[in-house]
């Protein structure tokens, strides 16, 4: 299973998004979205709320288990066992998923919340090179 | 303001009259399981062709939708990705199916042959077609190319011998849906036995291809 397949399982993991704009209800064939307002929490799949996110409509809120101790747990993990894992099972698939999540945190780190201690952790695991376990 | 995409969510009118009425979203489930199940295996399975269907149609009526919506709203370039999310994966399970069907054709068109009528069949009116004529035009090629030159007790060639049969021993990933007991796991070499092995549900399991083949087709099994 290549990278870019276990990517596409990964964006549909549900995840909290601040939207900047309004919009009603949307009804897509794989379920029903919205409606949105802005500065009200509303949960959309990874996949849309990246497109989002790059088109600057919304911010992205960490899920709660991406905290700095879980995740280097799951880092050592991911560089320990056999990348074929990387399939649809909900630990594994949030492994995936962190790839994404690095993008719009690092977004997030730098133009939004620097000083947030919880994204500069996560990003000193993320720019851990791989291979390397993480060790406190 | 009517959501004017919102059309699309009645399924009734293109099930077959044996199953319960789907909603969208569970067709897009199915879709998505029935092509991992067809990544992972190592045979081709049971053809979907009525979900196929269905899921075609969702698509078209989507997209008859969007046609009529002015362009550059907001919803539409939504609805426009998820098409595009869904026709990847409706194209790749497709894709999968027929490089198996060009890798084991001889064996997928024996296996339609001795098929009885009452059971479901494995390849859909076009991939038959398709099969029956990469079958004739290998045929003809190696014929042209080195058969003729052979001598000629040696200008037959039995293709159910000369093609690899799909390995069923492979293993697989695999993730349980509906608990199973009892199942037989049989030795792989001789100094071990045969053993029986519960599966519990939502466990995930790595097991030869062969030991499970029937919970695969029965929905029992996911592969991942």
């Amino acid at each position: 299973m290549d990278p870019a397949e276990v990517e596409f399982l990964a964006e549909k993991e549900m995840v909290k998004i601040i939207p900047n704009f309004s919009l009603d209800k949307i009804y897509l064939i794989g379920g029903d979205l919205g409606p949105f307002n802005p500065g009200l929490p509303v949960e959309v799949p990874l996949w849309l709320a990246l497109n989002l996110k790059q088109r600057q409509k919304c911010r992205i809120v960490p899920p709660e288990w991406m905290d700095t101790d879980l995740y280097t747990f799951t880092w050592n993990l991911n560089t320990d066992c056999n990348r074929r894992l990387n399939a649809t099972g909900s630990d594994w698939t949030r492994l995936s998923a962190i790839s994404h999540k690095y993008q719009f945190t690092f977004i997030i780190g730098q133009r939004a919340n620097p000083r947030t201690s919880l994204t500069r952790n996560v990003m000193a695991v993320i720019d851990k090179p791989e291979g390397q376990s993480f060790t406190r | 303001m009517a959501d004017g995409l919102s059309e699309g969510s009645d399924l009734s009118a293109g099930e077959e009259g044996q199953e319960d009425v789907l909603t969208p979203a569970e067709l897009i489930t199915k879709l998505e399981e029935a092509w991992l199940n067809e990544k992972f295996s190592p045979e081709l399975l049971e053809n979907k062709s009525e979900l196929v269907e269905c899921v075609m149609e969702q698509l078209t009526h989507m997209e008859e939708n969007l046609q009529r919506v002015r362009k550059g709203d907001v919803k539409a370039s939504v609805h426009r990705m998820e098409i595009d999310r869904i026709r990847f994966v409706l194209s790749s399970y497709l894709r999968f199916r027929l490089q198996k069907i060009e890798k084991f054709f001889p064996h997928v068109l024996e296996k339609e042959k001795s098929r009885a009528d009452g059971d479901p069949s494995f390849l859909s009116p076009e991939e038959f077609a398709f099969a029956k004529e990469y079958l004739a035009n290998t045929e003809v090629y190696l014929r042209a190319v080195a058969l003729k030159h052979m001598p000629p007790n040696l200008q037959n060639i039995d293709m159910l011998k000369a093609v690899p049969e799909p390995c069923l021993d492979s293993f697989v990933f695999l993730r349980v849906k509906e608990r199973q007991e009892n199942i037989l796991v049989e030795p792989e070499t001789d100094e071990q036995r045969e053993y029986v092995v519960d599966l519990d549900e939502g466990s995930q399991h790595l097991m030869r291809y062969r030991t499970i083949a029937p919970l695969v087709s029965s929905g029992a099994v996911q592969l991942i």
